[in-house]
């Protein structure tokens, strides 16, 4: 089974820690990682990419310094490595015309409010990173038991299918 | 027959003839009755009344058997008679008479017999002019040729000239301003029927100028049909109309009376016919008639009076403008700061979701961790050890998430499996060397412990977070409590930072993208409204980052500083921002000005505003931009500290 990380950006820590708490099930197939910084974020996917961990999903809150949230998730979208990660924002507060403006550049694959519930959180993310690996993973058998089997076997129905057999 | 008689009674026939001679020099304006009995005195009386003739004098001769004065105190009892001149004619020194006729029949002349030549004309004309002096001042010339001639031309002269001078203005009180108008404008159009040589009455087209505003003006127009607009330009050069005139009306009057430059530009509007003169003509017209001038300045005075009547309504009108524009101006203020605080609220509703959303997810994850913590229950030394692990977490700050990283990497040629290194890192066991060999040994009992310490370091972590949050809330809350003013809040010492701090934490999130840095100086607390200060400096702070480039700078200051002599706080705002163009610097702070855009803060009054608010501190603001690099706005504020003299 690939390794694929899952990357929580956000700028208060106490809210990074609740979110990667919240997480935390996810962490025994993926690799789940905390920034505090888009700075951060950006080191932490180039190292992940060195060891040729791929980014599956990435969390991230939009009112931060230096950079929005998303403006970051523009950003990545437009680089070949991370362009089929799923993006999901985690804000209070991220008004309609960004919002649009990440929606229109096929950045935002999913908006979770705050504040959030840890099952309706689990089962956003659950849901996305089934989406990646469909889209992604060549070996979707290993995955059945890990995320949304129903989809995933959906899916590999579909493959056989296409390939004609 | 004559308005007037004169009845002359005499029972001595030679007196009698005597009187008639001398009295027939007056009878081309009195008719002469000379009787010589009472009885024919009193049926000549009766005829008189019945002929409704006035008894302008009686001469009565009065001696032991003809009682003369009781016939003249009888005089007094008819209308015809009572105001008649009384002479008496006694012929003994009878001064008991005499005295009767004079207290009771109020007499006015007393001869005595003999009588020579002339005086008894003499008394008779001086009588009768003192009768036509008091009863028939209309006609006084009238008997100046028989009568004393230079006293009744004298009190001829008296009268008109009172008459003209008592008659000036009260004349026409009966008149309308239209009825005097259209006197003054027959009187005109019939001077100038025969000959018109200044072609004085005339009409114009529609858009004729008659005076141009500051432009000087010989001519006076009397508008006898259409209509004339007068307008003034105000400050800004902007012509605006004073009044409309129509028939009747003059223009032209205040330059024409004064000689001084027209006051205002008058313009026809339809096709106007108007009389039209200059000082000659006018002076012509005036001389061809006497009864043209009160006439003419009557009209004149009206006009007048009529634009002062105007001026003062209007400015009665303007007072209550002022008044419901001052009301007007209140409510506004109001609302800007409603305005202000409605989307202060929903900012800071906004930012209050972080730490609320991380206080909801302490107290699930605690839930859990707690429940798993108290069914299975470890060994005392690894209770021990979570506890010790709990109160750390709960009391020291986390380090960064970039650290964690760097110690898990580490710790990876002892311990490769990542996902035990970052628990191992998270509660700080690299130094655990025991329980580090065993995991490394893949030991499941480790694995189990550690977990176990990691439920115990969760619930410290979540029982810190809860209350760093919870602390942050606050925060917020009460920066936010600051606005919620009276309007009459009190002067009392406050910090001036205090509020600047707490300015910036209802902003924390807007400024969150930006850089801001505080030189605070050592300032005392000073004597002020630290609500209403609120006010400003979250107008500036919101101007500021309004302004902002993408990377924003906002550099607040404090400074105490002396200036003539006495103590300031200054407080200055200085951002990076897009500036104010030199031609807006002034008009900033007035009320109906504003670059504001959808989304902005506020209602776009708010220097306006804060320019209040400083002055009512006795203070100023000062602006300085240059555009597109940045504005410094500086707030001086009177340094009054407890104990001061106010």
């Amino acid at each position: 089974m690939t390794k694929y990380l899952i990357l929580c950006v956000d700028d208060e820590r106490e809210v990074l820690d609740s979110v990667l708490q919240d997480l935390a099930p996810f962490e025994e197939h993926f690799i789940l990682e905390g920034a505090e910084s888009v700075t951060e974020a950006r080191q932490v996917i180039e190292d992940m990419a060195d060891e040729e961990v791929k980014l599956a999903l990435i969390l991230c809150d939009h009112i931060m310094p230096e950079q929005t949230g998303i403006s970051f998730l523009i950003e990545l979208s437009q680089s070949a490595d991370t362009r089929s990660a799923r993006k999901v924002l985690l804000t209070g507060q991220a008004g309609l015309e960004d919002t649009v403006e990440a929606i229109n550049h096929d950045s935002l694959d999913y908006y979770i409010a705050k504040p959030w519930r840890g099952n309706e959180l689990r089962q956003a993310i659950l849901s996305q990173l089934t989406s990646f690996v469909i889209e992604q993973d060549d070996d979707l058998l290993s995955w059945t038991t890990v995320l949304d089997s129903e989809a995933i076997l959906n899916a590999m129905a579909e493959r056989r299918a296409s390939f004609g057999e | 027959m004559n308005r007037y008689a004169v009845l002359c009674l005499d029972n001595n026939p030679i007196s009698a003839e005597q009187f008639r001679l001398e009295l027939s020099a007056f009878s081309s304006k009195f008719d002469i009755f000379s009787v010589e009995s009472i009885e024919e005195a009193q049926s000549a009386l009766e005829y008189l009344e019945q002929q409704k003739q006035t008894v302008a004098l009686v001469i009565a001769s009065h001696h032991a058997h003809f009682n003369g004065v009781e016939f003249l105190i009888g005089l007094d009892r008819a209308p015809h008679t009572e105001s008649a001149r009384k002479i008496l004619i006694s012929c003994s020194s009878d001064i008991q008479a005499i005295l009767t006729a004079v207290n009771e029949g109020r007499l006015d002349h007393c001869l005595t017999k003999p009588l020579p030549d002339k005086v008894l004309f003499n008394t008779v004309q001086k009588e009768l002019t003192q009768f036509i002096l008091r009863n028939c001042h209309e006609d006084l010339l009238g008997y100046s040729q028989v009568l004393d001639q230079h006293k009744l031309l004298r009190a001829h002269i008296e009268n008109q000239m009172q008459k003209y001078q008592a008659g000036f203005l009260h004349d026409y009180h009966s008149m309308s301003d239209a009825e005097l108008a259209e006197q003054v404008i027959t009187a005109l159009q019939l001077f100038f029927k025969d000959s018109d040589d200044t072609h004085a009455c005339r009409t114009y087209s529609p858009e004729h100028l008659l005076t141009v505003e500051g432009e000087p003006n010989n001519f006076l127009w009397f508008i006898t049909n259409g209509d004339v607009a007068l307008y003034k330009r105000d400050e800004q050069g902007v012509q605006r109309e004073v009044v409309r005139y129509t028939k009747g009306n003059i223009v032209g009057s205040m330059s024409f009376v004064t000689g001084e430059n027209s006051f205002s530009t008058a313009l026809t509007l339809s096709k106007t016919e108007v009389i039209k003169l200059d000082r000659q003509v006018f002076h012509n017209v005036m001389q061809s008639d006497s009864n043209l001038l009160p006439l003419f300045t009557n009209l004149l005075l009206r006009h007048f009076n009529r634009r002062l009547q105007r001026s003062i309504n209007t400015k009665l009108q303007l007072q209550k403008t002022l008044e419901s524009l001052e009301s007007a101006h209140q409510q506004l203020i109001e609302r800007e700061k409603m305005a202000m605080l409605g989307q202060l609220v929903a900012g800071v509703a906004h930012e209050l979701n972080n730490p609320i959303a991380a206080i909801l997810r302490g107290v699930e994850n605690l839930t859990h961790t707690l429940e798993s913590l108290l069914t299975k229950l470890p060994s005392s030394d690894i209770q021990n050890k979570g506890v010790q692990l709990l109160s750390q977490a709960q009391n020291s700050k986390p380090a960064s998430t970039s650290e964690l990283r760097a110690r898990v990497k580490q710790l990876s040629p002892i311990l490769p499996d990542r996902s035990l290194a970052k628990k191992i890192v998270n509660l700080g066991l690299e130094s655990d060397d025991a329980l580090l060999s065993q995991l490394a040994k893949k030991q499941d009992s480790a694995a189990q412990t550690l977990g176990t310490l990691e439920q115990y370091h969760k619930a410290g972590a979540s029982l810190r977070s809860i209350n760093v949050c919870a602390a942050r809330i606050a925060d917020m809350v009460k920066s936010l409590k600051g606005y919620a003013r009276a309007d009459d809040e009190s002067m009392h010492y406050a910090d001036i930072h205090e509020g600047i701090e707490d300015t910036l934490v209802i902003f924390e999130n807007k400024l969150k993208m930006h850089q801001v840095s505080t030189d605070y100086d050592n300032l005392p607390r000073i004597l002020c409204q630290p609500i209403a200060l609120q006010q400003v400096w979250t107008n500036l702070v919101s101007n500021a980052i309004d302004a902002f480039p993408d990377k924003g700078v906002l550099k607040i200051q404090t400074r105490l500083v002396e200036k003539d002599q006495k103590r300031y706080a200054v407080i200055s705002f200085e951002d990076n921002g897009c500036g104010i163009p030199e031609s807006q610097k002034t008009s900033i702070f007035e009320l109906n000005f504003t670059t504001k855009k959808v989304g902005n803060f506020g209602l776009g009054i708010g220097l306006s505003i804060c320019q209040q608010i400083v002055s009512a501190h006795h203070g100023w603001i000062e602006v300085e931009s240059e555009l597109n690099k940045y504005t410094h706005m500086t707030v001086w504020l009177p340094v009054i500290e407890e104990g001061d003299e106010i």
